[in-house]
C-alpha cells in the first residue's frame, strides 16, 4: 500500500494492464473502477482522490482488499485481515471474502481468531510450531478440537 | 476525519479553503513572481527585456534537462551527484568527435548513448549490486571528473566551430511565416500553446465533475485562465518583437511534455511513483523495483549528455572546469519545485517552476553585480528553505 498516494492509484496498482490501452492508461476507466469498488466495498472516503494515509485502519485494510479484488487472482492469501480494525468493519470484510468465494475465487486466510475461524472456514488446518498437526472440516471443528491440535507437538 | 465527508456533496470549493490549500501548493509560483518583480523594480526593467529573457531561457536549458533527470531519481528516493561531470564530459566528447570531422547528427547520437553508457552503470550498481546511490554516484563525480580533464588533457579548451551544433542552443527557431518586424512563428506557437492549455483545463474540469471531484468555482478558474494568458502573451508578446523562441525552449518544452506524459499516463510513471512512496509495498504489488531504478538512472545518464550538449553548445567550447556545481543547481530546482526529501512526490512540471526560480535568482544577481561567492549562499539558502518548508509540511499533515 502505497500510503502517500490516493485511493484511486492504490486500487488500479496492480491490475494496470487492465487499464492501459496502447500503453496509455485510461485515466477516466480507472476512475470508475475506483468508484465502484469504493461504493460495492463500503469504503469511507471523502472521494477516491483522498491520500490512502488520511483513511481510518479499516478503510486502508478494505482500500488494500479492493486492489486485490480488482486484480481478480484465483487464489487470495490474506493474512490476519481483520487485525486491529473495529468491529463494524470487520464485518464488512467478512461480508466480503464470502461475496468474492462465491464468485468463483478460493481464500486461505491465516488467522489466530478462534472465532474468525471457527465461523469462516470450509476447511481448518492447525498448526503448531510450524508444523500442520491436524486437519478439520467446517462441521466438525469445535473450539476443543481446535485447541487440541494447537496444543500438540 | 469525519467532519470532511461533507465536502462530497459539495463539489465546489469557496474562496478561502482554495486559497487555503493551494498557498502550499502554488508557494513556488508565487515566489518565482516575487522574484521576477524584485529584479525588474531594482534593475530598471532590465530583467523582462527580451535579450535577458531569451538569455535566460538559454540559461536555463540545461539545468531544465538535467533537473528534469534528477526529479525521478529524487522520487524513487535516491540522488545522482556525477550529472555534473557527466555533462561536462559528454561535452567534451562532442566538441572532440566534432573536431574529428564527424557529422553533427552521429555526434549527437553518440554523446546520448555515452550518456545511456553512464547511466547504466551507475543504475546496476545502485538497483542490482546494492551500493547505495550516495557513494556510487560520489565516486562518479571523481570518475568523470578525471575523465573530462584526461579528454581536454592535450587539447586544452575546445572552441566548437560547428554552426549547427552551435544552434541548439544559441540559435532562435526560423520564424516560417517571414513576418517583417514580428516573428510570426513566435506568435502563432504561442496562441496554439495557449489555446491547447485553456482546452486542456476544461476537460480536466469536465471530467473532474463528471466524477463528482472537488473542483475549484468559476470565478477562481476564470482567474486562472486570465493569469495564464496574461503572462504567456505578454512573454510571447516580447519575444516576438525580439529574435522569437529560443531553440532551447523547444527542447526543454518537448522534454517536459515527454516525461509529464510518461510520469501520469504510464505503468512505468505509477511504478516510479510506486518505488518511491513504499519500495516494499511496490514490490509486493508486482513492481519489478530494480529495473525502475535502473530505468531512472539511465534516463538521468542520457539527459545528463543532452545538458552536456546544450552546455557546450551556449558556450561553444568544452572547457575542462564544465560541469562543476551542475548538480547542485539540479537537485536545489527540484526540490524547489516540490519534489518530498522522503520520495514519492514531485512533477516535472513544477521542477521547471523550481529550474526557472534558481536560474532568475542566479541571471538577476548578475545583472545586479552580486559576488559569485553571496550568489552561492543565497542559492543554498534558498534550496533549504524550500526542503524545510516540505518537512514541516508533512509534519504537519501527520
Amino acid at each position: 500500500m502505497i500510503l502517500i498516494q490516493d485511493v484511486k492509484y492504490n486500487i488500479s496498482l496492480v491490475n494496470l494492464k487492465a487499464l492501459i490501452n496502447h500503453s496509455v492508461i485510461n485515466t477516466n476507466e480507472e476512475i470508475a473502477v475506483a468508484n465502484k469498488l469504493c461504493k460495492s466495498l463500503a469504503i469511507k472516503t471523502p472521494s477516491i482522490a483522498q491520500f490512502v494515509r488520511n483513511l481510518s485502519g479499516g478503510n486502508q485494510q478494505k482500500v488494500q482488499l479492493a486492489k486485490w479484488i480488482y486484480a481478480r487472482p484465483k487464489v487470495l492469501i490474506l493474512d490476519e485481515p481483520t487485525r486491529g480494525i473495529d468491529v463494524g468493519a470487520k464485518y464488512e470484510i467478512y461480508t466480503l471474502m464470502n461475496k468474492m468465494v462465491e464468485q468463483g475465487m478460493s481464500i486461505i486466510m491465516l488467522s489466530s481468531e478462534m472465532q474468525e475461524i471457527l465461523s469462516m472456514s470450509d476447511r481448518i488446518y492447525v498448526m503448531s510450531q510450524g508444523k500442520i498437526t491436524g486437519e478439520l472440516s467446517a462441521d466438525e471443528a469445535t473450539e476443543e478440537k481446535v485447541m487440541t491440535y494447537a496444543l500438540q507437538g | 476525519m469525519d467532519n470532511k465527508l461533507g465536502s462530497t456533496t459539495m463539489p465546489k470549493e469557496s474562496f478561502t479553503t482554495f486559497f487555503g490549500k493551494n498557498i502550499k501548493a502554488n508557494a513556488m509560483y508565487i515566489v518565482f513572481f516575487v522574484i521576477v518583480l524584485f529584479f525588474n523594480s531594482i534593475t530598471g526593467g532590465i530583467f523582462l527585456t527580451a535579450n535577458n529573457i531569451s538569455n535566460l531561457i538559454n540559461q536555463a536549458g540545461y539545468i531544465a534537462v538535467l533537473a528534469i533527470g534528477m526529479t525521478l531519481v529524487l522520487i524513487i528516493v535516491n540522488i545522482d551527484l556525477s550529472v555534473g561531470f557527466v555533462a561536462g564530459c559528454s561535452g567534451a566528447v562532442a566538441a572532440l568527435l566534432l573536431r574529428s570531422g564527424m557529422h553533427v547528427a552521429p555526434v549527437i547520437v553518440c554523446v546520448l548513448l555515452f550518456g545511456l553508457l553512464v547511466g547504466i552503470y551507475q543504475g546496476v550498481l545502485v538497483a542490482y549490486v546494492g551500493i547505495p546511490a550516495f557513494v556510487v554516484t560520489l565516486a562518479g563525480m571523481f570518475i568523470f571528473r578525471g575523465l573530462l580533464l584526461l579528454l581536454l588533457q592535450k587539447s586544452g579548451t575546445i572552441i566548437v566551430t560547428n554552426q549547427f551544433f552551435n544552434f541548439i542552443s544559441n540559435g532562435f527557431v526560423p520564424d516560417f511565416f517571414h513576418g517583417s518586424t514580428v516573428n510570426i512563428f513566435t506568435i502563432v506557437f504561442g496562441i496554439v500553446f495557449l489555446c491547447c492549455l485553456i482546452f486542456s483545463q476544461f476537460r480536466d474540469r469536465r471530467n473532474k465533475i463528471k466524477y463528482n471531484f472537488q473542483v475549484v468555482s468559476a470565478p477562481i478558474m476564470a482567474g486562472e485562465i486570465i493569469i495564464y494568458t496574461v503572462v504567456i502573451g505578454l512573454l510571447i508578446a516580447v519575444l516576438a518583437g525580439y529574435n522569437g523562441i529560443p531553440s532551447t525552449a523547444i527542447i526543454v518544452m518537448f522534454i517536459v511534455l515527454v516525461y509529464n506524459f510518461m510520469l501520469n499516463k504510464t505503468k512505468l510513471g505509477r511504478a516510479i511513483y510506486g518505488v518511491g512512496g513504499n519500495a516494499e509495498a511496490a514490490l509486493l504489488s508486482g513492481i519489478n523495483v530494480k529495473r525502475v531504478v535502473l530505468f531512472c538512472f539511465c534516463s538521468m545518464g542520457v539527459l545528463s549528455s543532452l545538458a552536456g550538449i546544450l552546455y557546450t553548445s551556449r558556450l561553444q567550447s568544452a572547457a575542462p572546469a564544465a560541469g562543476l556545481g551542475f548538480e547542485l543547481d539540479a537537485i536545489a530546482s527540484s526540490y524547489i519545485g516540490g519534489v518530498a526529501v522522503s520520495g514519492g512526490v514531485g512533477k516535472v512540471t513544477n521542477t521547471i517552476i523550481g529550474v526557472l526560480i534558481i536560474v532568475s535568482l542566479t541571471n538577476g544577481m548578475n545583472l545586479l553585480g552580486v559576488d559569485a561567492a553571496f550568489q552561492y549562499i543565497v542559492k543554498g539558502m534558498i534550496c533549504i528553505a524550500a526542503v524545510a518548508f516540505d518537512v514541516l509540511n508533512q509534519k504537519k499533515a501527520k
